[in-house]
């Protein structure tokens, strides 16, 4: 087990499972960066997108992606960010259409909420469709140890 | 043999000045150059020859090393539809690289170092499906296939099959009011921030670096010209390797040059081509040309302010020692071609040889950041664009009109005027810097 935590969040991983939390540097004052965590139930490449491009394309039929992407505070409030709380994941909130990019045989789930005044996006990836029920538990167990904290927005 | 064979030949042999060797971009030129003597349109020309320099550019190992056609290096890695990603909108919107009606932005990424944007940022909206009236969604904020008029198939259009409606994906950025939206129908593509121009955007960045060498012939087809005033449309390329970033008008009023990032100089009317960068590899795109008095002869601006002179132009000085705020985007000559105006981003004018200060928007919080200038006849004045058609005009300048009004995707490159300062021209292209 590991424990990472930056940006007012907290992560204990999984047996087996990698973590990482990190907000990209700013390429212009404008744009607002915010916090991301990354987990898998296999190594992370170095080079990763944020919903997963370049991860997704290697993954096998047991292996899981999860995506928690923080949005800024100008999107607190708004209705897509309506839900209280982080939903609690089951099979059928998954999908082979629910993906950023729709590799044969993978399965996607995307959710948007509210926690801790902060909004979010959750994005989970598993190799294989057909794992779905097989995995959702233990991606469920994965999630209840990612810790969301309130903070100062910025 | 046409100006354009001939500007092609030169460039070729500029090409074999610079190394002594035949490259592979020479003999791709030769080629081409052959090819119009034989009796081709200059549309149909300029189409191929672009498209095989698009290639080259953007997969030239795999253009080089396996059968296919240019267009199929032309939309780079991943194009068909099993590869997963979505269509870009002007495959499937008559050549419009803009959301097809009946979706909404949704959401947005970046590409960082693309080629299609001077190694900048790249920028993709994902235009969405719109719900109908009445139809919800779950905290997925997406949805289901009765509740939008789209159905999920593969892009047919030239080399790009990717996917239309199949993605139930958002990256949620754009149009948050919106609790629901369908799955992604179509991208656009921006060297602009989405935020910059779409006021439903928010500045919350994603990153998807795997995406950056994807493309399209289509997005290569958008150049234009518009006038105004008395300003006349002599044409444009059909197709250009790199955007077109700047436009000069001739002293005589009939014709003018646009410049691509490259350095790439293309001429109209009674332009005369005397050269470009395309054989130096530049520290910094080029983002404008500007024309001696004489019209036999103009200079190149790159970003860092560097100034590159062809025929009669000299070279008068540039912002290569001052620590830029932001990078130069335009320049301007003065009437006697013994000066220049340089313009910057956040409209800072800098002023070489006999050019003087007549104002800039430093003091103005712009909407837009400005894309170039024009000189009035004078020398007591000039006018400066922003990339969503604004203009601002200083000293003797006079207004003759803007698209600021129009809305969409900023495009406007550059401003150039008529010989009488009584009217201007506004150029747009597909991406803009």
């Amino acid at each position: 087990m590991t424990h990472v935590a930056a940006h007012g969040l907290a992560v204990d991983t999984l047996p087996g499972w990698e973590a990482r939390i990190f907000r990209h540097q700013a390429a212009d004052p404008r744009e607002s960066t915010r916090p991301i965590v990354h987990m898998a139930n296999f190594a992370l490449p170095r080079e990763r997108g944020d919903f997963g491009g370049g991860v997704t394309d290697r993954m096998g039929p047991g292996d899981v992606f999860v995506t928690l992407f923080e949005y800024g505070p100008e999107s607190t409030g708004k209705p897509l960010f309506a839900h209280q709380g982080r939903p609690k994941l089951n099979a059928r909130r998954f999908s082979p259409a629910a993906l950023q990019r729709t590799l044969p045989g993978q399965s996607g789930c995307q959710l948007f909420f509210t926690e801790a005044g902060r909004p979010f996006c959750l994005y989970v990836v598993i190799g294989s469709h057909a794992r779905v029920p097989a995995l959702v538990d233990q991606v469920e167990r994965a999630l209840a140890r990612v810790n969301v904290g309130r903070m100062d927005r910025r | 043999m046409s100006t354009t064979a001939v500007e092609l030949e030169e460039h070729a042999a500029a090409l074999a000045a610079v190394d002594g060797r035949r490259t592979l971009s020479q003999r791709i030129v030769d080629r081409a150059a052959r090819a119009m003597r034989r009796g081709e349109t200059r549309r149909s020309f300029l189409l191929k020859s672009a498209v095989v320099g698009s290639a080259v550019a953007v997969n030239p190992l795999q253009y080089m090393l396996r059968p296919g056609t240019a267009y199929a290096s032309v939309c780079g890695p991943d194009a068909e539809c099993a590869d997963g990603w979505t269509v870009f909108c002007c495959s499937i919107n008559g050549g419009q690289n803009a959301c097809p009606p009946g979706t909404v932005t949704a959401g947005w990424w970046k590409a960082d170092g693309s080629p299609f944007c001077g190694g900048g940022a790249r920028y993709y909206l994902d235009c969405n499906a719109e719900c109908h009236a009445g139809c919800g969604c779950g905290a997925n904020g997406i949805c289901g296939s009765g509740c939008h008029d789209w159905q999920c198939t593969c892009g047919t259009t030239e080399c790009d099959h990717r996917r239309v409606a199949c993605n139930a994906f958002r990256y949620g950025q754009c149009h948050q009011e919106r609790a629901c939206v369908g799955p992604v129908v179509c991208r656009v593509v921006s060297c602009v921030p989405p935020w910059q121009w779409d006021p439903s955007c928010t500045p919350a960045v994603a990153t998807a670096n795997a995406t950056r060498l994807h493309h399209a012939p289509c997005l290569d087809r958008a150049s234009d010209v518009d006038a105004f005033g008395a300003a006349a449309d002599y044409g444009s390329p059909q197709s250009t390797t790199r955007p077109v970033v700047g436009m000069e008008g001739t002293p005589s009023g009939r014709g003018y040059w646009l410049v691509a990032a490259d350095g790439g100089v293309f001429a109209y009317g009674d332009a005369r081509f005397f050269g470009s960068t395309g054989a130096i590899v530049l520290n910094q795109p080029i983002v404008d040309l500007a024309s001696q008095p004489d019209q036999r002869g103009y200079w190149l601006v790159a970003a860092d302010g560097g100034i590159f002179s062809f025929g009669s132009a000299r070279f008068h000085g540039s912002t290569g020692a001052i620590r830029l705020n932001q990078p130069i985007v335009g320049m301007a000559p003065t009437p006697s071609g013994n000066g220049y105006w340089l313009v910057a981003r956040d409209g800072g004018v800098f002023c070489f040889g006999d050019a003087r200060f007549e104002g800039s928007t430093g003091a103005i919080r712009l909407n837009q950041p400005i894309v170039g200038m024009a000189a009035t006849p004078t020398d007591e004045g000039y006018w400066i664009v922003a990339a969503d058609g604004g203009v601002f005009c200083f000293g003797d300048a006079r207004f003759h009109g803007s698209l600021a009004a129009d809305g969409g995707a900023p495009s406007v490159v550059d401003i150039d005027s008529t010989p009488f300062g009584d009217g201007y021209w506004l150029a747009s292209g597909a991406e803009s810097f």
